[in-house]
C-alpha cells in the first residue's frame, strides 16, 4: 500500500465499468480486481457501490448478463456490453476527455497567473 | 423485463443476487488463500473487506426500482401491526383525527353548496342584478320602478337581455271547488325576458313571450317542479290545463326544472308581469332587475353606463329618481353577501379544531416515539438508512390519517343529517344542495393528507434524528428536553386556540340569551295563530282609475262582517279564552309604515312628518295578546264605520306626539287612502316587532272594521287576509280541529292555513341564530375536549417519564403535596401561557364577530372571564387526574424499573 487511495468522481464508475466490460464477458469480482490493477491500486472500488452500479447498468440495458460455468466450477454471473452500452461508452469517453482537458486547462491557467 | 415482471420474480432475483455476491466473497477468500493465508482467516478477511452484505443487497434492489412498492407495502403492514398492538393509542389518535376531519368536511360541504357551487344558470358569472340605491345610501339594494326597468332594458348597450321580477302571493285552484287552492303560495311576476337572462329552459312546456307581459294578454302560468309534484301529481299532461289563479282563469304553459330558483327558494309559480300604461307611473319599487352582460362587456363598463343612465333618470323622473344611483351586483354576490362572513368564520373555526387535533396526535406520536427509540437505534445499527426510518414513521402517520379520514367522513355525514333535520333552508340560501359530493370528499382526503404531513413529519424528523447509537443501550432517561418542550408548546397553543373558539361561542351564546330575554312584550304561551283569506274576486270590485291613473276599487262590507263573524264563532269553541284578529301577523317586522299628523301640533320645519307602524286589528286584540292597556280603552265590537273613528297609540308614539300630556281624546290624521281623522281612545304598552329589534318603535292601531271601503293601489291582498289569534286554556294545537270546523261554519269555501303557535313563531325568529350557534358551539366544544385530552396526555406522559425521579424524591422524603406540586407546576405554567395568549388573541379577533352579535360587546368582560376561568379549571382538572398517579408511585418499584 504505497500510493494514497482516491475516491472516484461522481458518475465515473459507470464509465470505468463499461470500459472493463468492453474487453470481454467478465464477472463482478474480476471487474473489481481489474479496476484496481489497471489503476495501479489507486482506485479502490467499494463493493457497496460496484454491485448497485452493475445492476443499474443492466436495468438500463447497457449491460447484459448471463450465468455461465466459471473457473471455480460454480456458475458465475458474467456481464457483457450491449450495443447500447457500446454507444454509451463512446459518448462518455469523449465526454470525459473533454472534461479532463478542460480541468487541466483551468488548472494550468490558474497556475500561470 | 419490465418493473412488474421484476417485482413478480423478486424472490428469484434475490436468490441470484445472493449467489453473485457470495461468489465474489469466495473468490476474494480464494485469492487470500492463494497468497498463503489460512483458510478460516482468509474467509473472515474477505467478508470483512466486502462489507455489509445486506446493505449491498438493499442498494442493488433499490436499483431495480421496485423496492419502493415492496417497502411501502411492508411499511403499511408494519404500521397496521403497530396500531393493533397499542389499541388505546390508535383509538384516541383516530377518533381525534376523525373529529377534526369530520368537522372540516361538514363545514366545507355547507360552504361548497352555499358559497362556491355555481348557480343553476347558463354562464352565471355574466348575470348581474341592477339595484337602485336611495340618495346617500350607495350600497343599499332597492328595486326598480316600472319606468326604471324599461329604461334599463331599452337604453343600455351593455346587456344582452334584461328581465325583472316582483313577488306576489296568490292562490291556485286546480279544480273549481279545490279547497287546498284557498291557501296562497308565493310566486313571481316576471317580464318574459328574464329567462334568456338566466339561460334556463323549462323542463316541460314553454316559456312566456313578451306578448304575454301586458295586462291585456291572456293569463299564463309556469309551475315550479315542487308545486307540479305536490298539486298536480307530476302529471305531464298539465301543460295547457286551465286553473284559477286568485279566482281568475290562467293556462299552465310550463314546468321549471327541479331546483330552479331566482333569488328565493319559496317561489312556486311564475306569471307574466301584467304591466299597463296606467301602472307605468307608479312610484313603487317592486321590481328586481336582472341582466345578462354582452359577451365582450365588463362589469366595470356596464357600471359606467348605468351611472350615466341613473343621471338621466334623475332628470327625467325627479319625483322617483332624484339622487338615486344604480349599482350592478353579480348574481352570485347577491346570493352570498349576507352569509359569507358567518360561513367563512365557521370554516376558520374548524380549521383551528383540526390544528388542535393534529397537535394532539403529534403529542401522542411523540410519547409513543420515545418508547420506540431503542427500536430505531437498533434498526439504524443493523444497517437501516435514516430515510427508511422516516418513511416507516411517515407510513404510520398516513395510515392514521387514512383511517381518520374514513371515520371523519362517516361523522360528517351523521352530522350533516342532524343539521339538515333542522331545516336550515329558512336562513341558508341554497341549503337544499348541501351534500357530501365528490368535491367535498376530495376536500376531506386533501385535509387528511395535509394533516398527516402536519403531524407526521415533525415526530419522524425529530425521532430519526435523535435515534442514535447510545439509545440502544436502553437509557430512556434522555426521554428528553426537546420533546418535552415541543409538547409544552403544543399544549399551550391548544389551550390558546380552544380559548379563542370558546370565547367566540360564548359571545354568541350571550347574544342568544339577550335575544331570548328581549322577546316581544306579548305572552306567547297557549296562543295559536292561523290565517284565513277571502277570495279577492268576490270581495273587491274595480271602480276604474283615479286622476293619478291608479286603479281604484271598492271593498265589500262583507269583508269585515265575515271576519268578525269568524271571530265570534271561534270564541264559542270550548277551551278558547279569547280571540282576536289582525291584518299584520304579530312577531313579524311591521310591513306598513304610514305618516301621520296630530291635530294642533306645531310642525317644526326640520321635524318632517311623524310616521308609525300601522296595524288594523279587531276588538279584544290587546286582551288576547296580553298587552297592557295603560290608559283609556281597547277596541270593541261597537267601533264601526258608522261610529266615531278611533285609534290607539303605543307609549312611544304617545311620548313623541304629546310629550308629557294625556293623549286620550286627541285627534290624529293617518295618511291612508280616504281615512278620516281619528280620536285617540287608548294608550298601550310598547311591544317589539321582532326579538332583535333594539328600541321600541312608534305604533298606531286602528279597528279593522273602520277601514274605508273605497280604496286604491297596493293594499288589497293583505286586507282580505286575516291572522286569527286564539288564546286557549291548554295546548292550543289540540283545538285545531274544532277551530277549523268553526271557520268552515261561517265561510265554507275558505280553509285555514299557516297554523302555528306563537311560541313556534317566536322561536323561528331566532332559529337561524340557534342553528348557527349549535354548529359553532359543537365545533368549539370539540376543540375544548381535544385540548383537555391533550393536557391530560401531556401530564400523564410526563408522570410516566419521571417515575424514576419521583421515586427517588419519595425515597428521599418528599411529601405528597411536594410531589403533586412538582408534577402540576408544568401543567399550570403551560395552561397559564395558553390562557394569556388565548385572551390576547380573542381581544384581537372577536371584532370580526361584530355583525353576528346583538346586545353584547365583542370584548364583553363577563364572557371573557367566565370562559377563560371555565377552560382553565377544566384544564387543571385534566392535569390533576394523571398527577394523582404520581402519588401512587412506590419508590422501591420505581427504582427497580431500570
Amino acid at each position: 500500500m504505497t500510493a494514497p487511495k482516491s475516491d472516484l468522481p461522481q458518475g465515473t464508475l459507470d464509465l470505468l465499468i463499461l470500459q472493463v466490460v468492453a474487453l470481454g464477458p467478465v464477472h463482478g469480482y474480476a471487474i473489481a480486481q481489474r479496476l484496481q490493477q489497471i489503476s495501479r491500486d489507486v482506485l479502490q472500488v467499494q463493493q457497496g457501490s460496484l454491485y448497485p452500479a452493475l445492476h443499474r447498468l443492466e436495468n438500463r440495458g447497457s449491460l447484459a448478463a448471463s450465468w455461465k460455468p466459471s473457473d471455480t466450477g460454480r456458475e458465475a454471473k458474467f456481464y457483457r456490453l450491449t450495443p447500447k452500452g457500446r454507444a454509451q461508452l463512446k459518448d462518455e469517453t469523449a465526454n470525459w476527455a473533454r472534461l479532463a482537458e478542460a480541468v487541466q486547462l483551468v488548472l494550468a491557467e490558474g497556475g500561470a497567473s | 423485463m419490465n418493473r412488474w415482471q421484476r417485482w413478480w420474480r423478486r424472490n428469484e432475483l434475490d436468490e441470484k443476487l445472493d449467489g453473485e455476491l457470495r461468489d465474489h466473497v469466495e473468490r476474494l477468500a480464494a485469492d487470500y488463500v492463494a497468497a498463503g493465508m489460512p483458510e478460516v482467516e482468509a474467509r473472515r478477511r474477505a467478508r470483512l473487506e466486502f462489507g455489509g452484505l445486506e446493505q449491498i443487497k438493499e442498494a442493488s434492489r433499490d436499483v431495480r426500482g421496485l423496492n419502493l412498492v415492496d417497502d411501502v407495502t411492508r411499511d403499511i403492514r408494519y404500521a397496521f401491526r403497530l396500531l393493533a398492538r397499542s389499541p388505546a393509542f390508535a383509538c384516541v389518535a383516530i377518533l381525534t383525527l376523525a373529529l377534526g376531519i369530520g368537522a372540516n368536511t361538514l363545514a366545507f360541504s355547507i360552504l361548497q353548496a352555499v358559497l362556491v357551487r355555481e348557480l343553476p344558470y347558463r354562464n352565471p358569472d355574466r348575470i348581474v342584478l341592477v339595484w337602485f340605491s336611495p340618495p346617500g345610501e350607495p350600497d343599499d339594494r332597492a328595486g326598480a320602478t316600472l319606468q326604471n326597468y324599461f329604461a334599463v332594458r331599452d337604453r343600455s348597450q351593455a346587456f344582452e337581455f334584461v328581465g325583472s321580477r316582483s313577488t306576489i302571493e296568490g292562490s291556485i285552484a286546480v279544480e273549481p271547488d279545490d279547497v287546498a287552492g284557498g291557501e296562497p303560495v308565493v310566486g313571481q311576476r316576471i317580464h318574459a325576458t328574464l329567462l334568456p337572462v338566466l339561460g334556463v329552459t323549462p323542463a316541460l312546456g314553454t316559456w312566456f313571450t313578451e306578448a304575454d307581459d301586458p295586462a291585456t294578454a291572456a293569463r299564463k302560468l309556469i309551475l315550479s317542479h315542487r308545486l307540479w309534484q305536490r298539486r298536480f301529481g307530476g302529471d305531464p299532461a298539465v301543460i295547457g290545463r286551465l286553473v284559477r289563479l286568485d279566482g281568475q282563469e290562467a293556462t299552465v304553459i310550463g314546468v321549471m326544472p327541479e331546483g330552479f330558483e331566482f333569488l328565493d327558494a319559496v317561489t312556486q309559480f311564475w306569471t307574466p308581469s301584467r304591466w299597463s300604461e296606467a301602472t307605468m307611473a307608479s312610484p313603487s319599487r317592486m321590481l328586481v332587475v336582472a341582466a345578462r352582460l354582452k359577451p365582450n362587456v365588463t362589469l366595470h363598463q356596464a357600471q359606467a353606463e348605468m351611472d350615466v343612465l341613473a343621471g338621466g333618470l334623475a332628470r327625467e323622473f325627479p319625483r322617483t329618481n332624484k339622487g338615486w344611483t344604480i349599482r350592478l351586483e353579480p348574481i352570485h354576490e347577491a346570493y352570498t353577501w349576507r352569509i359569507r362572513a358567518p360561513l367563512l368564520m365557521l370554516q376558520g373555526v374548524v380549521i383551528l379544531v383540526l390544528l388542535i387535533a393534529c397537535a394532539n396526535v403529534v403529542g401522542l406520536l411523540l410519547a409513543q416515539a420515545s418508547t420506540r427509540q431503542q427500536e430505531f437505534a437498533m434498526r439504524l445499527a443493523l444497517g437501516s438508512s435514516r430515510g427508511r426510518l422516516v418513511r416507516q414513521l411517515f407510513a404510520e402517520s398516513v395510515l392514521l390519517a387514512s383511517i381518520g379520514c374514513v371515520c371523519g367522513i362517516v361523522l360528517a355525514s351523521a352530522g350533516l343529517r342532524v343539521f339538515m333535520a333542522q331545516n336550515p333552508m329558512t336562513w341558508l340560501p341554497r341549503a337544499d344542495g348541501i351534500t357530501l359530493d365528490a368535491r367535498v370528499l376530495e376536500f376531506a382526503v386533501g385535509v387528511s393528507a395535509m394533516s398527516s404531513i402536519l403531524f407526521g413529519l415533525l415526530p419522524s424528523w425529530t425521532l430519526s434524528r435523535r435515534a442514535s447509537f447510545p439509545a440502544i443501550k436502553g437509557g430512556n432517561t434522555a426521554g428528553g428536553m426537546p420533546h418535552r418542550q415541543l409538547r409544552g408548546v403544543l399544549v399551550s397553543s391548544q389551550v390558546a386556540l380552544a380559548l379563542v373558539l370558546l370565547i367566540a361561542a360564548g359571545l354568541l351564546v350571550n347574544t342568544m340569551v339577550h335575544l331570548n330575554l328581549n322577546r316581544p312584550g306579548i305572552d306567547p304561551t297557549n296562543l295559536l295563530a292561523f290565517q284565513v283569506r277571502l277570495p279577492l274576486s268576490e270581495m273587491v270590485t274595480p271602480t276604474g282609475r283615479d286622476a293619478g291613473g291608479f286603479f281604484t276599487m271598492e271593498f265589500s262590507p262583507r269583508v269585515s262582517q265575515i271576519f268578525s263573524q269568524i271571530q265570534e264563532r271561534l270564541s264559542l269553541v270550548p277551551g278558547v279564552q279569547s280571540v282576536a284578529a289582525s291584518v299584520v301577523a304579530p312577531a313579524t317586522p311591521a310591513p306598513f309604515q304610514l305618516s301621520l299628523t296630530a291635530a294642533g301640533q306645531p310642525q317644526a320645519a326640520d321635524h318632517g312628518m311623524d310616521s308609525a307602524a300601522w296595524f288594523p286589528v279587531s276588538s279584544d286584540y290587546f286582551k288576547t295578546l296580553g298587552i297592557a292597556v295603560r290608559r283609556g280603552r281597547e277596541f270593541s265590537k261597537s267601533d264601526s264605520l258608522a261610529s266615531t273613528q278611533v285609534a290607539i297609540v303605543n307609549e312611544t308614539l304617545a311620548r313623541r306626539l304629546w310629550p308629557g300630556e294625556d293623549p286620550i281624546g286627541r285627534e290624529i290624521t293617518i295618511d291612508f287612502v280616504n281615512d278620516r281623522p281619528r280620536q285617540v281612545v287608548g294608550v298601550v304598552a310598547d311591544v317589539r316587532e321582532t326579538s332583535n329589534q333594539r328600541d321600541f318603535a312608534p305604533h298606531v292601531f286602528v279597528p279593522e272594521a273602520q277601514l274605508p271601503l273605497a280604496s286604491r293601489g297596493w293594499f288589497q291582498a293583505p286586507r282580505i287576509t286575516m291572522t286569527y289569534l286564539v288564546r286557549t286554556a291548554t295546548d292550543p294545537l289540540q283545538l285545531v280541529g274544532p277551530l277549523r270546523s268553526a271557520v268552515a261554519e261561517v265561510y265554507r269555501s275558505q280553509p285555514i292555513y299557516g297554523i302555528r303557535t306563537m311560541e313556534e313563531a317566536m322561536a323561528e325568529q331566532i332559529a337561524s341564530w340557534r342553528q348557527y350557534l349549535m354548529l359553532l358551539g359543537a365545533f368549539a366544544g370539540i376543540a375544548a375536549l381535544l385540548t383537555l385530552v391533550g393536557v391530560y396526555g401531556l401530564v400523564a406522559y410526563s408522570v410516566g417519564q419521571r417515575t424514576q425521579e419521583i421515586g427517588i424524591r419519595r425515597a428521599l422524603g418528599a411529601s405528597s403535596s411536594a410531589v403533586l406540586r412538582l408534577v402540576l407546576r408544568q401543567g399550570l405554567v403551560l395552561i397559564g401561557i395558553g390562557v394569556a395568549v388565548g385572551v390576547t388573541g380573542s381581544l384581537a379577533t372577536t371584532r370580526m364577530l361584530q355583525g353576528l352579535l346583538w346586545g353584547v360587546s365583542p370584548t364583553d368582560p363577563l364572557t371573557f372571564v367566565l370562559v377563560s376561568m371555565g377552560l382553565a379549571a377544566a384544564a387543571l382538572l385534566a392535569c390533576y387526574v394523571p398527577a394523582r398517579r404520581a402519588l401512587a408511585i412506590n419508590p422501591i418499584v420505581a427504582l427497580r424499573v431500570q
